[in-house]
């Protein structure tokens, strides 16, 4: 093999190396606020596109969850196949909890994310020992056993018919009550929780711990021989995007009044993944983006066709074909040509 | 005292003996280097001592304890870093983001979620230190996998020193490299034992480098310990002679 040997004094005389590029300082952020205010303002201009409050409240949910899994997919690498569970045990851990045990919602959702986040955690460390294929294999198999517990305990859960009877209260903020059945602010409260993911997804990609996953994604072995516990960082990406898909999970059941066996089903799992890819699996923004497309197209496919599925799966197959990197890995590689 | 010790070292793949009865000695401080031709166990030789398997038969002491049982992650926190023959690195990274892992791994900080601004800029000046030494500035935002590869096999130094070994292992540093690149590593090498004092072992092919820079060699044929001295000594080896070098020239 013959290597160009590269002049380094040269390139490095012109450019000292900042500490980090900063003419890309302001750009980067520039796409955050644009979207920080598009969901801020979402009850105002979503119904003049024909939308309404509720459909935004679900892309919220399902981005929220997408983010999350992208922690352990797009950016550790770890193809799961089983978020559904810990997305379902969230719903499940908040109805079961508002129907039977408390009327605080906020103690609901609590239990929820706590329920959902601790059965990945305990659960993560049996999948960290297979890679790829075998990785998403066991990650379905624990999903599913999930599912069909909840089909199955009729008492408790209802079975396939799911389960009601429980409906989100109003929150007293110290004598300011947020009317929580409102769909306006409800979507306000599903926000600030949105808000929170994100700002944990953020902070972890932008330390340490966020390096290592990526790392781990890039090359194993090499950090392997710099004496790092790869199955334990993995163990940990899957432990947070659990507690996320539960605290996503959790509102769900919320915002549906209702907590389905197919919350918990592979099926939504593989809708997760999906929407991960759809929307670029390498990038921060990615996985709502995705939330977008697919939550939308569902929305007005279904309301046209029992056979929005199919649908839904050309958009993906094109997608895959001619976006790779997805949607935001389309734009931001053209971005940055 | 030695840093490294093999005492009667054996690996035998079912019925292959890979390596027979090997005793090395390095001193803290040696720059060794292991020759032999291909298939010979230089590799194996290293798997070994970096924990990759075990001996079949033997015992290796590395900083006066044995290795047996320890996995290459904590030999890697007791001082020993390898490089591989193919390099290995964080292809899709760039440079500056290679070494941030590498840094913040030397550090201890992989379970960090947040960083406090002073540690911040102790990694920063960790990085800056090392892509200095090793003339990387200038590439720091580079995909390391657009970089040639005798700049790629830089990066994977300055990786494997971020820990600042007592031990390291360099598999075929130099092989795939043009002759300027060669010489720059070279360069590396030596002043890598020269200024830091780092012991090194390494695997080469290319006589040139050996006789420049290795304090002592290795010889080893056929999974056995052919000869071992200077690189005087060596070259005036009879065995080695009608066993390599013979053969090569």
């Amino acid at each position: 093999m013959s290597a160009s040997p590269v002049d380094k004094t040269a390139s490095a005389g012109q450019d000292s190396a900042p500490a980090a590029p900063p003419a890309r300082r302001i750009p980067a952020l520039l796409p955050a606020i644009v979207i920080w205010l598009l969901l801020l303002s979402v009850p105002f201009w979503l119904p003049l596109l024909g939308g309404y409050t509720e459909l935004g409240t679900r892309v919220l949910i399902f981005g929220l969850v997408a983010m999350g899994l992208n922690l352990l997919l797009g950016f550790t690498g770890g193809l799961s196949f089983g978020h559904a569970a810990y997305f379902g045990l969230g719903a499940y851990g908040t109805g079961l909890m508002l129907k039977f045990v408390t009327h605080s919602t906020p103690l609901a959702i609590l239990v929820g994310v706590i329920v959902g986040g601790l059965a990945a955690t305990v659960f993560g460390p049996l999948t960290v020992r297979r890679r790829g294929i075998y990785f998403a294999m066991i990650t379905i198999a624990i999903g599913q056993m999930f599912y069909f517990v909840s089909v199955r305990w009729n008492s408790l859960t209802g079975g396939e018919d799911g389960l009601t009877g429980f409906s989100r209260t109003d929150v007293d903020l110290g004598g300011w009550i947020l009317h929580l059945q409102h769909p306006m602010v409800f979507y306000y409260f599903t926000l600030f929780f949105f808000a929170i993911g994100c700002a944990v997804v953020w902070s972890v990609l932008h330390s340490p711990l966020g390096h290592t996953f990526i790392a781990i994604r890039e090359n194993q072995k090499r950090l392997r021989f710099l004496g790092l516990p790869i199955g334990v960082y993995i163990w940990i990406a899957f432990a947070i995007s659990g507690f996320i898909a539960a605290l996503a999970g959790s509102l769900y059941a919320l915002l549906n009044n209702f907590a389905s066996p197919e919350d918990l089903n592979w099926v939504l799992s593989g809708v997760f993944v999906i929407i991960c890819v759809l929307g670029g699996m390498r990038t921060f923004w990615g996985p709502l983006m995705g939330a977008v497309i697919y939550v939308v197209a569902q929305d007005y496919l279904s309301s046209i066709t029992v056979n929005w599925m199919s649908f839904i799966g050309a958009i993906f197959i094109l997608a895959v074909l001619f976006f790779p990197w997805g949607l935001l890995g389309f734009f931001q590689g053209r971005f940055q040509k | 005292m030695s840093l490294l010790s093999l005492k009667n070292v054996s690996r035998r793949f079912g019925s292959l003996a890979a390596l027979s009865n090997i005793s090395l000695e390095i001193p803290q401080g040696e720059l060794r280097a292991i020759i032999g031709p291909n298939g010979a166990g230089k590799t194996t030789l290293f798997n070994l001592i970096s924990g990759l398997f075990p001996p079949s038969e033997g015992e290796v002491l590395f900083d006066g304890q044995s290795i047996k049982g320890v996995s290459p992650a904590r030999l890697v926190h007791r001082g020993m870093i390898r490089t591989f023959q193919i390099t290995e690195i964080f292809l899709n990274l760039t440079v500056y983001q290679n070494l941030e892992i590498a840094v913040e791994t030397a550090q201890g900080l992989n379970l960090r979620p947040w960083l406090s601004p002073a540690r911040r800029r102790s990694v920063r000046t960790a990085i800056d230190e090392l892509m200095e030494t090793l003339h990387l500035t200038g590439l720091a935002y580079r995909t390391a996998g657009e970089l040639a590869h005798g700049d790629q096999r830089v990066v994977e130094m300055a990786i494997a020193l971020s820990r600042e070994p007592k031990l390291l292992l360099l598999d075929e540093p130099t092989a795939g490299m043009g002759d300027e690149e060669t010489d720059q590593m070279t360069d590396l090498i030596r002043h890598m034992h020269g200024e830091r004092g780092i012991t090194m072992l390494f695997i080469e092919h290319d006589m040139n480098i050996i006789f420049k820079v290795a304090d002592r060699i290795t010889v080893l044929d056929n999974g056995h310990l052919l000869a071992e001295g200077t690189p005087s000594e060596i070259s005036a080896n009879a065995d080695v002679q009608a066993a390599y070098l013979g053969g090569a020239k």
